[in-house]
């Protein structure tokens, strides 16, 4: 308890710090199965036949399962103590003379909140991909990485302090490359791991670095000191850890112009895709943000620079969906449109709107790509969507949790996405961000149109394949069912308060980013706003059914027309890439490989070791075996030491 | 018992048991000569657990017992060069017990020449008069001398024994005149008596005489180039567990001498032989290293490696000064224990492998080892990084003290010529490990199916500490760590 009352003397704020052991045993549930898979794993890598499935289900579901019960437990103790925080020193990780490093986790109601949605979901997705990787021989590796995943994940959530902080986000990176590239066999997966790999460790470069910056700047690591020095930092150094820190947030969370991984990342099994690349990992980068809103309150520049960022990517984004036939890309181009939402928040300084929305969005998402997953699984690996139609009969529950997770990120009123959106665009429009508000309207009305495409094509009209359908198991179903109900409900956790309507997720986040009462005379004003944005949202849903709702629907004809190439080529983004970086680089690397290498290292140290070789040689020629030379050898040794000592070293004494 | 009589408790019990195994071995029955190596394995380490308990007394006595002056004393530095030799005795003693077997060379005078030669260590690291030394040098050599030509009937035995002896009586020779020109200067032999002498009188010419004598004779018997041509001879000729206990015990009673000599009677003297040191340093790993480079075999090229070693450790005696918060007594110590116990799993290896009349001495018969057995090419190759000095094991933290200590003492351009010396070394220290793993596996590992336990735990005991004294520096709380033994070594400093 020394802990709590060294940092209740620094808090501003009268926060309790209450030690609890619950806190590390979040953590070490998961670790513990991904220990006890991996070693399963390994111990079977020889055998044909992998671990028993039933066995492995079991393991990999306990420590997620538990997770999500301890983390519920403590939040429950947290609903009616605002002050209350949960802390827990691990340990001291590096000590030195200058400084000491303690990792230790806290949960607070950002935290607390993000840590539950993670350990719930991600327990679901496990539960979902028991059945989506039957058979699978990598199925006990499967869960391996998985369950590491949430480790890493839940580590990075908790840790209570910078480092930590960056150890989850880089476990998290290589969970997240191992599940891409799940099916290494494939050339093509392999590649999409590794890009997302590469791509991430731009971000993490900036990150890393800004760490180091605020260390040199505040001594400390930990966000409490550094909450407490942060009025001292100078505002160009303030302004340049900043814009560090953002770089590794736009790395993981996949915002222009780091957000090429993420599209390819959908190589991985689909509940990876659910998990990891829609539901958590990928809003670490708005958690961040949200985690150091301390910093971004004082750097207003970097604060607009975030919200043109998110706004020019969830429009990018959002349009690029709008001509994807593969279900799964659709989709991932959809998560780095809301993504941008978030960022558009977050850099609007309405964190709690932007969490509100990842937490929203991490439902009705996971339930979209689940539903894309067992729709894949239904119809054997079967991902284009010109080739589905008219599964709704067959696969009820799937069309219902998909059926209202479109109207949720739709922004349909009441389900879910609806209201985190309307908190965002409202934060805009109040702090004047004008033409990202319209922006963000916009793109509204482009959501609506590609997921009710998206919908449309996949469930209703007739079919337009011949396969036979496999239809959901029950491990699918539960899942499935659940977060369609999130997807519907979660919404009232955040009523507009601009209409009079209780707010609770902004009350909840009070103590973590400060007291924001919205203006009196906001009534009307917000109630117009939703409407444009409301009206958007029809308008898109409208046209897409007047466009693809029919009977016969075709897929468009090959045309050439200037703006679907643009969209076709994702604005270029690849093509730059390639032709900017990877090509020169690859070009460069083979100057080496050839002419350099060779040459100029090799050719030198070849030549150098053929020297000592024949110096080696000659030397060993005097070891020939006659004892007279070597008695000739020590006496001529013990001359040559004289002459030396006795020429050359001896100060003041001549023979 | 009087606390006097620990002093002399160990080396008593070493001579003693060395007689008891003459007149045992000439008694015993031949079929119960097996009964020979228990005995002596139980005399190490009786005579171990006697060094502790002296050294207990010791330190209720003040940090040294020296009840004759300085003929015979025990201090820390002592304690450690028992301890270390003793070790190295038992590890040779428990891996000859299956040479001897295998070799049909049980007889009794081979564990009695161990003990005695032992005795002379003890007397090298605890003596301080220059008289008692050459006599316990004296003791060690003609010991070493008997061993190597151990199997009469080998010619290359008789060969290496022989050319050890006329070269190692020459040197004895010089270093004895050393000393006799040395007490003719100065009017004594101890090392307390020369160091008050040099304090207050000059450096002449017939003293540098000594001195350079001295040296070439102590050179000798480290083996540092151009002294070292019996070297590769010798330990080639030696029977296997010998030229262990030469690379080891040997080598380590001998530096225990020198540091003695130069750390302590000579350390005034220090900008007068330190350049000596330096170039004979110099010399013998460059040469060491080249000629260790161009060997096919793998005992030979072993025995280069040791000379290499010496020069590693006479870089580190470059750094003893007169200073008091010396650090280069610890850092040649924590060398000397790194290097013995990684060299003594080396040996217990070859031991077991080299196959009947040391068939199997060429690196080339130990291709593909790894596949038939796995455990000791794996103790192998861990013993070949630690010698290259590669993190995390003892050897490189041997190294990083070593070398840390001489750049303090100022000797940059010598330390990085050692550190280019490492650099060499890793070529044919890694050829062991490729040969091991990366070659077809040779026909002749088929039949040899002998694993006796006692060079198993061997093999495992020193690779485990090799490995685990890499992690020492590193306070993980779950380690008990090396800092402790350092710490320890650092009380085993020559002037205080």
């Amino acid at each position: 308890m020394t802990t709590s009352s060294s940092h209740d003397a620094i808090l501003h704020t009268a926060v309790t710090l209450q030690d609890t052991p619950l806190l590390p045993a979040i953590l070490a549930a998961p670790l513990l199965g991904a220990v006890v898979l991996g070693l399963l794993t390994l111990l079977n890598t020889r055998k044909t036949q992998g671990p028993s499935e039933q066995w492995v289900t079991i393991i990999a579901c306990a420590g997620p399962v538990l997770a999500t019960l301890l983390s519920g437990a403590l939040f429950i103790q947290m609903l009616g103590q605002p002050d209350l925080v949960f802390h827990q020193t691990l340990f001291s990780w590096i000590k030195t003379s200058s400084f000491d490093l303690q990792l230790g986790l806290t949960l607070d109601r950002l935290s607390g909140l993000m840590v539950l949605m993670i350990t719930f979901i991600g327990s679901l997705i496990h539960v979902f991909s028991s059945a989506y990787m039957h058979g699978d021989r990598g199925f006990s590796r499967y869960f391996t990485y998985l369950n590491l995943f949430l480790f890493a994940m839940l580590m990075l959530i908790l840790s209570d302090n910078l480092v930590g902080l960056f150890m989850g986000w880089e476990g998290v990176g290589v969970c997240s490359f191992l599940l891409i590239g799940f099916w290494f066999n494939d050339p093509q997966k392999a590649a999409a791991g590794t890009k997302a790999f590469v791509v991430n460790r731009v971000g993490d470069f900036g990150f890393i670095l800004g760490i180091f910056l605020l260390f040199q700047a505040v001594g400390a690591f930990d966000f409490i000191h550094i909450q407490e020095k942060i009025a001292t930092i100078s505002p160009l150094q303030l302004n340049l850890i900043a814009l560090l820190l953002l770089i590794g947030a736009l790395g993981k969370s996949a915002q222009i112009p780091l957000h090429v991984w993420l599209p390819d990342a959908m190589a991985g099994p689909t509940p990876v895709s659910a998990l990891i690349h829609a539901a958590t990992m990928v809003t670490a980068g708005v958690y961040l943000i949200s985690r150091m809103h301390f910093l971004y309150d004082l750097t207003p520049v970097v604060g607009a620079l975030i919200v043109t960022i998110g706004g020019l990517t969830a429009l990018m984004a959002a349009s690029i969906a709008l001509v994807q036939d593969d279900i799964k890309k659709v989709l991932a181009y959809s998560t780095v449109s809301q993504l941008g939402y978030m960022f558009m928040g977050v850099g609007a300084g309405a964190y709690a709107a932007g969490i509100f929305h990842v937490f929203t969005h991490a439902f009705f998402k996971a339930a979209l790509f689940l539903g894309a997953g067992a729709v894949i699984h239904a119809l054997h690996h079967e991902q284009n969507l010109w080739k589905m139609g008219g599964l709704r009969p067959l696969l009820k529950v799937t069309a219902f949790a998909m059926g209202v997770s479109t109207l949720a990120i739709a922004g349909v009123p009441p389900f879910a996405g609806f209201f985190s959106k309307d908190e965002i665009l409202w934060a805009l429009w109040e702090n004047h961000y004008y033409f990202f508000w319209g922006v963000g309207v916009l793109t509204a009305g482009l959501t609506a149109f590609y997921m009710f495409r998206l919908y449309i094509l996949t469930f209703e009209g007739t079919r337009r394949s011949t396969v036979e359908v496999h239809a959901e198991p029950m491990a699918m179903k539960l899942p499935l069912i659940l977060l369609g109900i999130g997807a519907i409900s979660v919404g009232v956790l955040g009523l507009p308060g601009t209409l009079g309507l209780p707010n609770w997720i902004s009350h909840w986040m009070e103590p973590v980013f400060g007291a924001h009462h919205a203006p009196d005379n906001a009534f009307l004003l917000s109630l117009g706003l939703m409407v444009v944005s409301l009206s958007a949202a029809g308008l898109g849903i409208v046209m897409a059914f007047s466009q693809f709702y029919k009977a016969d629907v075709q897929p468009p004809a090959d045309n050439f027309n200037p703006v679907t190439l643009v969209l076709k080529a994702k604005y270029g983004f690849d093509l730059a890439y390639s032709y900017g970086i990877v090509k020169p680089l690859m070009m460069a690397a083979q100057l080496h490989k050839e002419v350099i290498e060779p040459m100029l290292i090799d050719g030198a140290i070849v030549i150098g070791s053929k020297v000592y070789y024949v110096l080696s040689l000659i030397v060993r020629t005097l070891q020939f075996g006659n004892v007279r030379a070597y008695g000739y050898y020590m006496l001529i040794g013990m001359i040559l030491l004289a002459c030396f000592y006795f020429l050359l070293r001896q100060p003041g004494v001549t023979l | 018992m009087n606390s006097a009589l620990f002093t002399f408790l160990p080396l008593g019990l070493v001579i003693t048991w060395g007689i008891l195994l003459l007149l045992l071995g000439a008694f015993l029955p031949n079929e119960r000569r097996s009964l020979l190596t228990s005995i002596a394995a139980l005399g190490a380490a009786v005579s171990g657990v006697a060094t502790l308990f002296s050294y207990q007394q010791m330190l209720k006595a003040g940090g040294t017992l020296a009840p004759l002056g300085n003929f015979y004393v025990l201090d820390t530095f002592a304690v450690f060069f028992h301890l270390l030799t003793l070790f190295a005795l038992l590890v040779t003693v428990l891996i000859s017990s299956f040479y001897l077997e295998r070799e049909n060379l049980q007889r009794g005078e081979y564990f009695a020449l161990l003990f005695f030669s032992l005795s002379g260590m003890m007397i090298l690291a605890s003596s301080k008069e220059l008289m008692t030394l050459f006599v316990g040098l004296e003791i060690v050599s003609m010991s070493v001398y008997t061993l190597v030509g151990y199997q009469r009937t080998s010619l290359r035995s008789n060969e290496g024994a022989f050319k050890y002896f006329l070269l190692g009586s020459l040197a004895s020779a010089i270093l004895l005149y050393g000393i006799a020109l040395m007490y003719g200067v100065t009017g004594t032999t101890q090392l307390a008596g020369l160091r008050d002498y040099f304090l207050s009188r000059a450096h002449t010419p017939l003293s540098g005489l000594a001195m350079i004598l001295m040296l070439s004779g102590l050179g000798f018997k480290i083996a540092a180039v151009p002294f070292h041509t019996w070297t590769p001879d010798a330990y080639e000729g030696a029977p296997m567990p010998i030229t262990g206990f030469m690379a080891t015990a040997v080598k380590a009673g001998v530096f225990a001498l020198l540091i003695r000599v130069l750390g302590e009677g000579l350390v005034d003297l220090r900008a007068y032989w330190v350049d000596l040191i330096a170039i004979l340093a110099a010399v013998t790993m460059l040469v060491g290293n080249m000629m260790a480079f161009v060997q096919t075999s793998f005992k030979r090229m072993l025995a280069y490696s040791s000379i290499v070693h010496t020069g590693y450790l006479l870089v580190g005696v470059t750094a003893l000064s007169n200073q008091s918060n010396n650090q280069a007594v610890s850092a040649l110590l924590y060398y000397l224990l790194i290097y013995v116990l990684s060299s003594l799993g080396v040996f217990a290896a070859l031991t077991l492998l080299s196959a009947r009349r040391e068939a199997h001495t060429k690196l080339s018969d130990y291709a593909g080892l790894a596949s038939e057995y796995p455990f000791a090419a794996f103790a192998l190759s861990l013993f070949m990084l630690s010698f290259i000095g590669v993190p995390p094991l003892g050897g490189f933290f041997a190294k990083y003290y070593l070398f840390a200590t001489t750049l303090g003492a100022q000797q940059v351009l010598l330390t990085g010529f050692a550190i280019l010396n490492s650099v060499l070394a890793i070529a044919y220290y890694l050829r062991v490990v490729t040969t091991l793993y990366m070659q077809p596996t040779g026909e002749h590992w088929a039949q040899q199916q002998a694993r006796p336990v006692a060079i198993t735990a061997v093999l495992a005991i020193t690779a485990l500490t090799v490995f685990w004294a890499g992690f020492g520096p590193f306070n993980l709380g779950v380690f008990p760590g090396i800092n402790s033994l350092m710490n320890w070594l650092q009380t085993a400093s020559l002037v205080g």
